[in-house]
């Protein structure tokens, strides 16, 4: 860390948010298009009914279901990296959490569009809220899907909070930097910060426990995900490993998706690599390497049980997904989620930008090919053969799949522009104090 | 002045402000908003009002009773009274609602589309007529008032012929009884009272005859009762629905029926009463059960089997008849079964005489003949009713090129079809439901038919009643003022035939009614004249070599006429369970032959033409006959939706509103364009079954669809060896139970085990719901109501009075489906065409589950059906997770859906083990007028709204409301759900399971074979199935 000094990061931090070029606009210009077919399609199906998106009877859920479960559980890593490791003192974390919390509060904000982008009546979303109402129509606590609406609000909320806490600090930094509007704007957004003992005490103290809060929703989150299906009645769906199984996929597919944004990130601000270091990278590489192997076993084991527990419906649905007309996407998903990570083992590639770049992309893919097969296979296959169904995709919900990419990446492209994309005040802690000389 | 103080004001304000209001009231011009009657009648908003009348449907005429809403007809049900139908009514005569509201509908006199004025067009007609030599009339079967009005508003034309149209070939039935008995009548075949009955080709549950008074007699001799249950054979190249419910099926050659039949009879011979005849045996001599055997590939073993079931001592039955039985030995078939039904004592017993049935029109000879006459110039005017020959009848009839050397053609039909394109003029009749009729379909059976409603608004015609009077009157006989007026004095007379005192007006209302007046008649037996066993008489046998097979069954009639009514073609075909398509049915073995696989488009030629359809391969049908169903290939007016089959899922499909239109869509293709006008030697019926040249595949895929959720899964079948032919896949219960089987001797306590369909799981997996376990989870009304006992509540939640159940007997069922268009026009349930069928879009509430078995023991394949629909399940899955509330348990133990509550997470759907949900994937339109079809009494639902059976709680609330206004209980099979009062079988019972006096009660608690569907998953549904009986464990 010898080049690296105080001066050094806020130059290289502030660089990343220097108005944007060409390239950005460019990128921009592609993903608002992107989300502008994601709006149109949206805007379609309200119009015309569900039609346009490839779920039928019996096949109730489909591609909406997959990237709701998809999203939500890309935003796992992102609280993962940055309070549960904030707790355990990970040090590999200071460098990637900001990005990764970014990622995650977008991931949740495009997960939160998707129950009600999956709806057939959108316009009477908020009757799945409990609000007073004259006629006394209340929700059904019952239901795994409300469970849902509280499980992602109360994500979301967090998340966001958490993730402007741990600004504060990097705000004032970029306040004290700018001049005019610009100031105003981050003195506002930090709150006034000084960066006085003071309030360092306090501020690290509530950042302590927003990381204590945040952690148990890491598991809660995506356990009561799982439950939308483990608490139904279908062979596939109705399985006691899901909520492990869940939270193991949803930091798999997390920690790929943050080698997915951080990796460019790295290449197009050169500044970056000296901060988000290939051993922060090799970390992620090792944890992916982990969970990937939690979500091999979770694979196998209800294989193992499907056959053990001697339940013909269970045993035919698991018969199915390997042999089934939408066998490809089981094997894809394989391929992705089991293979894929293997080469991961030798150090040579774990540190190789490239290697892991394709590996991450293996997994994102094939993270969602699970949810996949779990919400459409079981769903195809269930009891009554006479129901059986399959599935095919229709043009509304790809171009509404191509959408919420755009209004993840949207945000994200926004984010690295008026926001800093490393948590420079916790970078600097690593650092040896009396170093200010180099700045002006 | 007098003085008015304040009380005295407010006194006078109110009296005048009430008349002012009243007066308001009065002077709305009622009668521009809600069509009249005609005659008026009464008129409750909200309040179903029915009339009794007659279906004309097809040439059977059963009694109707069609149900109206604000004075709109929605719903055909079946005539309890009319001793043919006895309550229930046919797919196709429920489907008279959408002939009535058809968006084919033409909407007034026209030429060639130029409207015209009625009367303009009467006198042209009526002058047209005086002038012409002779005139020809084509219309539909009458048997009643109508007929004579005819003759005499022909006489007064001065001379014409009148043909009735229908395809069913009853003149060979006429023909074979002429020969055998010396008796061209079709008698009464009692069904009911046969221990054996043996079908010859007819398709007695699909369309011979009147299926409905079949089916009522089948199950009356076929289902289980009192340890006894009739056995049924079914000998025909087709197995169609009639065999599939039979006990045995023997597929044969077509044109080898015949040579069954007389082996059959000579087995007997040496036993029967006509044993002494020599004459008989030698003829009989010549057709022994060997020569037969190796003659037909039938085994003597089988024949001997069939000879020894037949022998009831008099109470057994053989028919004959139907489409497949019409390969060029139709007649001698007749006659071969009816001398077989004479060795067998049958006569008098089981086949009476006096009855006088009319059914079907005159022979396709006679229409051959008119062809004839009209290209001769012999007939100036040819009008055409209700009947489409141009489209039904096979294309070197030539009776389109006929038609067109006729100076004028008029075609009266409803509807705007093949033939009235080819008219001059169309003066276009109004349908059944808005006109006066009668029909007499048999001796003693005297069904009147009254219109149920005003015409249909916008549309400008004429009841074909008073359409002839008008006529009669232009062409100067002495008419009456109109058909009414005219129906009511034919009425006198029939009060004095059947000696029936009183005054007429009594009379006269109740007969409206009850849909007129039933009484029986006598019968009497009949004798075999020797012409029977006449060397004439002896059939060849059928040919080797392809043949093709045009088939009917309860949704397709080869006349057509509603080939064009959506529910006949959404629900699914009972066998293929094929929907908005024709399909070839090949055998498996022959399809390995010709090397042609299940789902392949292939083109079929014969001497006459060639047509391509798909390859649906099934066990049903004997080596080297194809099949495939009539009365398709017509043009339906649908909604053009917007197609994404086959695009790209990466570029937008954008319907607009204004690209749905109502346009002709052509479904399926027309068999008869393979078949020759050949007719049947000695009765001149047309020829069903044709020598086929050649089938090759084409290479494609053929774009079938289908509900049937295993049909596209091949590749779990292709494991399974037996399943690979053709690759047909495996349409089995994967031993899942809906449809479990049980025996006779079982159900008799003696001898074999009680089959239950090898459905083992519930043995040897789970065992919450087994009394030595306690449920892991109470039911929710249990639980419920423990809680309220706990807090001191008084009243129990669930259940108080009502809880509503339904037993379903699966040993009656027999798979017609017309439970299922019952449940379409109960409630509104959308029609969403052959695509978003194919895509899983299907909104059907009620299906009739095909299931083709093997059995454990003799490794056949054997077809059994279960009709599922929402079970209303105790501890439902839908109910909890259901975030909103939309859908949840009622008082009376149905699953209520409310609609407006929904916000479609679909989520109920997922978790429902039956699938029985349904969900609005878009807003359907209900092409007009069908729209006027629609039952008020129900929601019709928008795009996003999960729908489902809700054990009609539209009729529930119907009975209830009646009861109250009463002031009385609903008492037990006063409420019919749509699906009971349509079933022909009886198969389904329904009523209020807290009533011990029930009869759904006495089946639940008494039966020794009710099973719930998946009952391991301890869904508690409200639907008891009782499993189908076999004899010995085998079935066709």
């Amino acid at each position: 860390m010898s080049n690296v000094t105080y001066a050094s990061i806020n130059d290289d931090i502030l660089h990343s948010m220097k108005p944007p070029g060409k390239s950005w606009f460019a990128s921009m210009a592609i993903i608002l298009v992107m989300l502008g077919m994601g709006i149109f399609a949206f805007g379609y199906q309200i119009r015309h009914g569900m039609e346009g998106s490839g779920i039928n009877n019996p096949i109730g859920w489909g591609v909406y279901i997959t990237n709701f479960v998809f999203w939500v559980g890309i935003g796992h890593a992102g609280t993962l990296i940055s309070a549960v490791l904030y707790l355990v003192r990970a040090p590999f974390r200071t460098s990637i959490y900001r990005a990764s919390e970014a990622m995650t509060v977008f991931a949740v904000m495009t997960a939160a569009l998707f129950p009600l982008i999956h709806i057939g009546r959108v316009w009477n979303f908020y009757w799945l809220i409990p609000y007073p109402n004259q006629r006394l129509l209340w929700v059904n606590f019952k239901s795994p899907l409300l469970w849902d609406v509280f499980a992602v609000n109360t994500y979301m909320s967090v998340s966001i909070l958490f993730f402007l806490v741990g600004l504060v600090p990097d705000f004032a930094v970029v306040r004290d930097e700018s001049k005019g509007l610009k100031k105003l704007f981050y003195g506002i957004a930090s709150l006034g910060f000084k960066g006085t003992n003071h309030e360092w005490k306090h501020y690290m103290r509530a950042y302590l426990l927003f990381a204590a809060i945040a952690t148990p929703l890491v598991f809660s989150v995506h356990s009561i995900v799982s439950w939308d299906f483990a608490m139904s009645s279908i062979p596939g769906w109705h399985t006691t490993i899901f909520p492990p199984y869940f939270v193991a996929g949803a930091i798999f597919s997390g920690c790929a998706m943050v080698l997915t944004l951080l990796l460019p990130l790295r290449a197009i601000f050169p500044g970056f690599k000296d901060i988000i270091k290939i051993k922060d990278m090799e970390a992620m590489a090792k944890m992916i390497l982990f969970t990937g192997f939690i979500v091999t076993y979770a694979y196998s084991i209800e294989f193992f049980i499907a056959w053990y527990s001697g339940a013909r419906y269970e045993r035919a649905l698991f018969w199915f997904r390997p042999f089934g007309e939408l066998k490809f996407f089981f094997f894809l998903m394989i391929f992705c989620n089991c293979i894929s990570p293997l080469p991961l083992w030798s150090k040579k590639l774990r540190t190789n930008v490239p290697a892991l770049f394709i590996v991450s992309i293996f997994i994102n893919i094939g993270m969602w090919m699970e949810r996949f097969n779990i919400v459409v296979t079981s769903l195809a296959h269930d009891f009554d053969p006479y129901a059986w169904g399959t599935y095919t995709f229709e043009w509304v919900e790809m171009w509404i799949t191509i959408g919420s990419f755009g209004w993840f990446f949207m945000w994200f492209f926004i984010f690295v522009k008026i926001m800093p994309s490393l948590a420079a005040a916790e970078l600097k802690e690593a650092l040896n104090p009396p170093m200010r000389s180099a700045h002006e | 002045m007098t003085k008015v103080n304040r009380r005295d004001f407010f006194k006078v304000a109110a009296v005048s402000g009430a008349a002012a209001a009243v007066a308001g009231c009065g002077s709305d011009p009622v009668e521009e908003i809600i069509p009249m009657l005609v005659p008026p009648t009464e008129y409750k908003p909200g309040v179903t009002i029915s009339f009794a009348s007659t279906c004309n449907e097809c040439s059977a005429n059963c009694g109707m009773v069609i149900r109206t809403r604000e004075a709109r007809a929605i719903k055909a049900e079946g005539n309890p009274h009319h001793p043919m139908s006895q309550g229930s009514l046919c797919n196709q005569g429920q489907a008279s609602m959408q002939a009535m509201y058809s968006p084919s509908r033409s909407k007034g006199p026209n030429k060639k589309g130029a409207a015209i004025k009625w009367d303009e067009g009467l006198s042209e007609l009526a002058a047209k007529m005086k002038e012409a030599n002779r005139v020809l009339y084509i219309g539909r079967p009458q048997s009643g008032s109508l007929k004579k009005l005819l003759a005499e508003t022909l006489a007064a034309s001065g001379g014409g012929d009148a043909l009735q149209f229908d395809m069913m070939p009853v003149s060979t039935l006429k023909k074979g009884n002429e020969i055998a008995f010396g008796t061209a009548e079709i008698p009464e075949y009692a069904i009911g009272e046969a221990k054996t009955l043996v079908t010859f080709g007819a398709d007695i549950l699909d369309s011979w005859l009147n299926n409905q008074l079949n089916m009522r007699e089948f199950t009356r001799m076929h289902a289980y009762k009192h340890g006894e249950k009739g056995k049924f054979i079914h000998v025909s190249p087709h197995m169609s629905l009639t065999g599939a419910n039979a006990d045995q099926w023997v597929g044969v050659k077509p044109g080898d029926e015949a040579l069954i039949a007389l082996a059959v009879a000579g087995e007997l011979l040496p036993s029967s009463a006509m044993s002494g005849n020599g004459a008989l045996k030698s003829y009989l001599d010549g057709f022994t059960t060997d020569s037969v055997a190796s003659k037909t590939g039938v085994s003597a073993q089988v024949i001997k089997g069939l000879a020894k079931d037949f022998n009831q001592g008099g109470m057994s039955l053989a028919m004959a008849g139907g489409n497949t039985a019409m390969s060029g030995e139709g007649t001698k078939l007749q006659v071969a079964v009816n001398l077989l039904n004479a060795v067998a004592g049958n006569l008098g017993k089981t086949v009476k005489f006096g009855a006088d049935y009319k059914i079907g029109g005159d022979s396709a000879q006679s229409f051959a003949d008119a062809a004839q006459k009209m290209k001769s110039g012999a007939y100036q005017v040819v009008l055409i009713e209700g009947a489409n020959p141009v489209y039904a009848l096979p294309k070197d009839s030539g009776f389109a090129e006929a038609l067109a050397q006729v100076p004028l053609v008029v075609s009266l039909s409803t509807e705007e079809d093949e033939t009235s394109a080819l008219a001059h003029m169309h003066l276009p009749t109004s349908h059944s439901v808005e006109a006066w009729g009668d029909s007499m379909p048999r001796k003693g059976v005297y069904g009147l038919q009254q219109p149920a409603m005003a015409k249909l608004p916008g549309y400008d015609t004429m009841s074909l009643g008073d359409l002839m009077v008008a006529l009669a009157g232009k062409l100067g006989a002495a008419a009456p003022a109109d058909y009414k007026t005219y129906l009511m004095a034919q009425w006198k007379g029939y009060q004095k035939d059947l000696g029936l005192g009183g005054a007429f007006e009594d009379f006269w209302k109740k007969s409206l009614q009850q849909g007129g007046q039933f009484t029986g008649y006598s019968s009497k037996g009949a004798n075999l004249q020797s012409g029977a066993y006449a060397s004439a008489m002896a059939p060849k046998g059928g040919q080797t070599g392809l043949a093709i097979v045009a088939a009917n069954s309860p949704n397709h009639r080869a006349e057509g006429t509603n080939g064009n009514r959506t529910w006949l073609l959404e629900i699914p075909h009972p066998i293929t369970q094929l929907v908005w398509d024709s399909w070839v049915e090949i055998s498996p073995d022959t399809a390995v032959r010709l090397g042609v696989n299940h789902f392949d488009e292939v083109e079929i030629t014969t001497a006459k033409g060639s047509l391509k359809a798909g390859v649906w391969v099934n066990y049903g049908i004997a080596d080297n006959v194809l099949s495939m169903p009539t009365g398709l290939g017509r043009e339906v007016p649908f909604p053009t939706y917007v197609s994404t089959r086959n695009k790209s899922i990466f570029l937008p499909h954008v319907e607009m509103s204004s690209d749905i239109k109502i346009k002709p869509l052509k479904v399926g293709t027309n068999v008869m364009d393979l078949m020759g006008f050949d007719t049947d030697a000695l009765s001149g019926d047309l020829q069903f079954v044709t020598a086929v040249s050649a089938l090759k595949a084409t290479g494609e895929t053929a774009y079938m669809v289908t509900p049937e959720g295993q049909a596209h899964h091949h590749d779990a079948a292709a494991l399974s060896k037996e399943y690979t032919k053709a690759y047909m896949g495996d349409r089995s219960q994967k031993g899942r139970g809906f449809a479990q089987s049980t025996s006779v001797e079982a159900m008799n306590g003696h001898g074999g085990h009680e089959g239950d369909g090898g459905h083992h799981l519930r043995h040897r997996h789970y065992t919450t719901d087994l009394p030595s376990n306690t449920d892991m989870y109470p039911e929710r009304a249990a639980d419920v109501a423990y809680h309220v006992d706990w807090s001191g509540r008084d009243k129990p939640v669930y259940y108080e009075t009502n809880k509503w159940e339904m037993a379903v007997d699966l040993d009656r069922c027999t798979g017609c489906a017309a439970c299922v268009v019952a449940c379409y026009a109960e409630n509104n349930v959308a029609v969403v065409g052959k695509e978003r069928m194919s895509t899983g879009r299907e909104m059907s509430w009620l299906r009739v589950a095909r299931w083709q078995d093997h059995n454990e023991e003799t490794g056949d394949l054997e077809t059994y059906f279960s009709p599922n629909m929402c079970g209303q399940c105790a501890n439902a899955g839908c109910e909890t997770v259901c975030p909103v509330y939309a859908t949840y348990h009622n008082d009376e133990g149905i699953n209520a859906m409310v609609y407006n509550r929904c916000v479609g997470t679909r989520y109920c759907a997922n978790n429902c083990i039956y699938k029985q949900r349904r969900f609005n994937w878009r807003t359907y339109e209900f092409p007009a007028p069908l729209h006027m079809q629609l039952n008020p009494a129900m929601t019709v639902r928008e795009k996003g709204v999960m729908e489902k059976c809700n054990f009609c709680y539209s009729r529930i609330r119907e009975g209830k409301d009646l009861a109250k206004d009463m002031g009385r209980e609903v008492f037990d099979g006063e409420i019919k759900t749509a699906c009971q009062q349509t079933c022909p079988a009886d198969a389904i019972s329904f009523g209020n399971i807290k009533d011990p006096k029930a009869k759904v009660t006495q089946i639940v608690n008494t039966t020794k074979r009710g099973y719930h569907q998946l009952e391991e998953v301890n869904f508690k549904p409200a639907v008891t199935y009782l499993k189908k009986i076999n004899h010995d464990n085998k079935k066709a």
